[in-house]
């Protein structure tokens, strides 16, 4: 869990850093993600990978760029998924990779898929400025998305939709540090971090009727991410409920979670 | 051989330790107390004056004057047996059957610290051992109970040359639902169990032996209607290889090193769907419990006369691994499985050294001083469990070490030649269980309540002071006893509140509750009428108090009575036995809310017919009036068993 606090300060930082244009081609090396699609736009390969699929709710996305052979390490690259409803579309927010590669060569971002969709619904726009071209080149993958509870949104009157999403991570038995991303728009497509909630964490096993002690509230870090801890007494079906208040109404949603 | 050698440098001035031999056949015939109706090791501990918590139709939970569970020592042969099960279906107890056994010495009082520190209870079981210059000898019995179909079937065989001799034992039992008063059936009351005990001596020189000791006990089947699982499978292995030596006229020693091992599981299989899907705690799942405790351990002993007194010294050590898992599994299959960790892989050592020194400080005073320091390293090992258990308590201490110590002073004034004023005080200090330090999500049926342990529970320490008066004639026996101790960080439950979560159970945390009280009296008598009428009685009363909390101590007997008969010769014999216990008004309403009792009365009836040297018969009737009442220590008011017919065949060659 330390290790993706670090990544998200790290995408953070990222996004308020400058950008060089300078494109040193290196020898490609073998990724372990999984290939989502790949495509060749303007001469550049812009490949997209992910962890496994994409489901609703953080999904770290890493791209890949190559000219020729020759993996691409000097570039800014953004993200813009759109869900296509027919009657109406939205974004959801993201984490953009910004200009640092990892050391693969993966530009590395995220994407918080709202709700499930087929590839006919949800699209990911890949924009690619690799500095020698004039303009950026944006390739379009179609993605699916597969439903999860790991991400909730609910209006609230005068302040649009907050989206609240329950960051992965590998339950065990025992206290658990969790993360919540929490993000507001008012069109869809702006994303702004929600940085001032006091967050209360309750965790229940509905099954049993009973929750747990020791948990300690999310608190909000950075970029509208909030750190808490969990103790996850037993194996099962656990909801953990993600309360707050605003202007003394109290707001909640809820995520099930399996401790296997 | 110092098998057959008699226990003459075992001197003991505590008058109120009350030795029970097994079976009627050890016991000298009308010589001592009234002969007792045994017929398992319960009734052994009740004859005892010891009393049961009671969740089933066996294996009863022994308390001594109102202490119990930790508080309570309980040794075989001196080794420490701890249970397995988290909801004490499996006292140490459960795992031994009379066959195994030659006696019992409960000590009530303060002087028994031997075979661990205890805050005033002690019952330590002596396993029979083979024995030394005896002709190849057996002995079967057969049992049967009319009230629930309790059959028993106990086979012995024993011989014994002058170096090598061997014994070996084999109990079955087994009982369907019993009938409470009023033949109102105790559903899933039944049991089965078997129980094998080898035993092989050898002289390894005139003064020395060599004894191993072997037990094993396998119960598939213990209903436990008072809860809400059963015993599915409880499986005790019991062994140990003892050296004895007598390295003098004035010292004996043994070192005995041993082991044991319970695995105790319980499920609610047998519970019907309606009942796992309406009960109040976790219902609609069934939640199978496995559990194991592994104990091994050295034991030395010597004993050293020295002019008129006599030095004994103990050196104790052992050490407990346990752990208890709990699956639940949801009758609805959109639910996940769930598992969950009672005890974390406990491991506590128990590094004791006892002295006792009786001395007789005049021609007319005997006194004995006892002292015991025990060291404890325990933790808890289990990562995730330490884990889970960090967000209960927090700070809490998984891996220390704790020490207790342990004073005693007895002194014995012989008054007159018929009269005896014993008096004794003590300062004890006994070590929390693991239990009740590591225990996560333990149920309490009776108060309904889930409990944790701390691991940061300081000991019990009391301070306590016995008066006992005694007159002894040619036909009668009177004492009189007076016991009171003040006990210090008194270990109970209180509710637990360190922060707002949501739970919708009732949460207690394992606490140091402050101080508490117990005292009492018992009276006991016996007057021999004629050859063959003699009359026994006792009337014991206890009272706990928890000083802070302003709540009666929880599961203590009412003010209890008595009465026993006997006529006849050792062919024929028979005994009356009328028992009374008053209401029991004074309940704890706080550490562990329980209901009100009310009084009752049963009488038996009990026969035996000695029809040869070799064949006995004995006949019983006890509950004669068909009472239905339950006792103050039966948890969840589980009835006791109505009218039972019952008889015993013995044969021995």
């Amino acid at each position: 869990m330390k290790s993706i606090l670090a990544s998200f300060l790290l995408l953070a930082t990222l996004l308020i850093t400058g950008c060089d244009t300078t494109s040193n081609p290196v020898t490609p090396e073998p990724t372990s993600k999984t290939l989502i699609s790949s495509a060749v736009v303007d001469g550049i390969t812009v490949e997209l990978y992910a962890d496994k699929g994409f489901v609703a709710g953080y999904n770290p996305v890493y791209i890949k760029l190559l000219r020729g052979t020759a993996v691409i390490k000097d570039a800014r690259v953004s993200l813009n998924p759109i869900m296509d409803m027919g009657m109406m579309k939205h974004s959801c927010p993201t984490v953009q990779p910004g200009e640092d590669p990892n050391a693969e060569g993966l530009f590395v971002g995220a994407v918080i898929y709202t709700m499930a969709g087929t590839p006919d619904e949800w699209s990911l726009a890949i924009t690619v400025d690799d500095g020698i071209s004039d303009t950026a080149s944006t390739t379009t993958f179609p993605v699916a998305v597969v439903a999860s509870s790991a991400v909730k949104s609910i209006k609230i009157d005068g302040q649009g939709k907050t989206i609240i999403t329950l960051m992965p991570r590998s339950w065990i038995v025992g206290m658990n540090d969790l993360q919540f991303m929490v993000h507001t728009t008012m069109d869809g497509f702006t994303f702004i971090p929600k940085t001032d909630l006091v967050p209360k964490l309750t965790p229940t096993m509905p099954s049993m009727g009973h929750g747990s002690n020791g948990n300690v509230d999310p608190v909000h870090k950075l970029n509208g991410v909030y750190t808490g801890k969990v103790n996850l007494t037993m194996t099962g079906n656990w909801d953990l409920e993600f309360g707050w208040m605003v202007n003394d109404s109290p707001f909640k949603v809820n995520f099930p979670i399996l401790v296997p | 051989m110092v098998a057959d050698a008699p226990a003459d440098s075992v001197r003991s001035v505590d008058a109120r330790t009350v030795v029970v031999f097994a079976t009627s056949e050890m016991r000298p015939e009308f010589t001592g107390t009234p002969p007792p109706t045994i017929t398992s090791v319960d009734d052994l501990m009740r004859q005892g004056s010891a009393t049961l918590i009671t969740r089933a139709a066996m294996a009863g939970e022994a308390m001594v004057r109102g202490l119990r569970g930790g508080q309570v020592m309980t040794s075989i042969d001196g080794m420490k047996v701890h249970s397995a099960c988290i909801d004490k279906m499996d006292p140490p107890t459960a795992y031994i059957e009379l066959d195994n056994l030659s006696s019992l010495e409960l000590t009530a009082g303060s002087s028994d610290l031997r075979y661990g520190a205890n805050l005033g209870g002690s019952l330590a079981f002596r396993m029979r051992d083979p024995l030394f210059d005896a002709p190849l000898a057996g002995a079967a019995e057969v049992l049967f109970d009319a009230n629930d179909l309790q059959r028993r079937v106990r086979f012995d065989a024993s011989s014994g040359s002058d170096d090598l001799a061997v014994r070996a034992g084999y109990t079955y039992r087994a009982a369907d639902d019993f009938y409470a008063g009023g033949r109102q059936s105790v559903d899933g009351s039944r049991f089965e169990k078997h129980n094998a005990a080898l035993g092989l001596s050898y002289a390894v020189a005139e003064d020395q032996s060599l004894t191993l000791q072997g037990i094993y006990d396998l119960a598939t089947f213990i209903g436990y209607p008072a809860l809400l699982m059963d015993t599915r499978r409880a499986e005790g292995i019991i062994g140990g290889l003892t050296w004895k030596a007598r390295l003098d006229h004035t010292t004996r020693t043994q070192v005995k090193l041993y082991a044991n091992y319970v695995d105790h599981t319980m499920d609610d299989f047998d519970r019907s769907i309606d009942e796992v899907m309406n009960r109040p705690f976790m219902p609609g799942m069934y939640m199978p419990m496995v559990g194991t405790s592994f104990t091994a351990g050295a034991l030395t002993e010597i004993s050293h006369v020295i002019g008129e007194s006599l030095l004994s010294a103990t050196l104790d050590l052992s050490n407990l691994w346990a752990q208890a898992t709990m699956n639940m599994e949801p009758l609805d299959s959109s639910v996940a499985p769930m598992k969950m960790t009672n005890i974390g892989d406990a491991v506590v050592g128990t590094y004791g050294v006892n002295v006792a020194w009786d001395l007789p400080l005049s021609s007319s005073v005997q006194s004995r001083f006892n002292a015991r320091l025990d060291v404890s390293p325990r933790s808890l090992q289990d990562e995730q469990a330490r884990s889970v258990m960090s967000g209960y308590v927090p700070n809490a201490d998984f891996d220390r070490v704790m020490f207790a110590m342990s004073l005693t002073a007895l002194f014995r004034f012989s008054l007159s030649d018929q009269t005896t004023f014993t008096t004794s005080v003590s300062t004890l200090e006994r070590l929390p269980t693991h239990l009740e330090s590591y225990g996560f999500w333990l149920y309490d049926p009776q108060s309904n309540f889930i409990v944790i342990g701390d691991p940061n529970l300081k000991s019990e320490r009391s301070f306590g002071a016995d008066v006992s008066y005694e007159i002894r004639t040619d036909a009668s026996l009177f004492t009189a006893t007076a016991f009171g101790q003040i006990i210090k960080d008194y270990i109970s439950t209180k509710p637990y509140g360190l922060n707002d979560s949501v739970n919708n159970v009732p949460l207690r945390l394992q606490s140091n509750v402050g101080w508490a009280t117990l005292g009492g009296i018992e009276l006991r008598g016996a007057h021999t009428v004629s050859d063959l009428v003699r009359l026994g009685a006792t009337v014991s009363y206890t009272r706990g108090y928890a000083l802070d909390q302003q709540d009666d101590l929880p599961l203590i007997s009412p003010l209890s009575v008595q009465v026993r008969a006997i006529i006849g010769d050792p062919t024929l014999n028979g005994e009356m036995r009328l028992r009374y216990a008053a209401a029991q008004n004074n309940i704890s309403t706080f550490l562990q809310p329980e209901n009100t009792t009310p009084s009752w009365f049963t009488a038996d009836i009990v026969g035996s017919w000695s029809i040869s040297r070799h064949f006995i018969v004995r006949a019983s009737v006890t509950n004669l009036f068909d009472v239905l009442y339950h006792e103050h220590t039966s948890i969840n008011d589980m009835p006791s068993r109505g009218r039972s017919f019952m008889i015993t065949v013995r044969t021995s060659w």
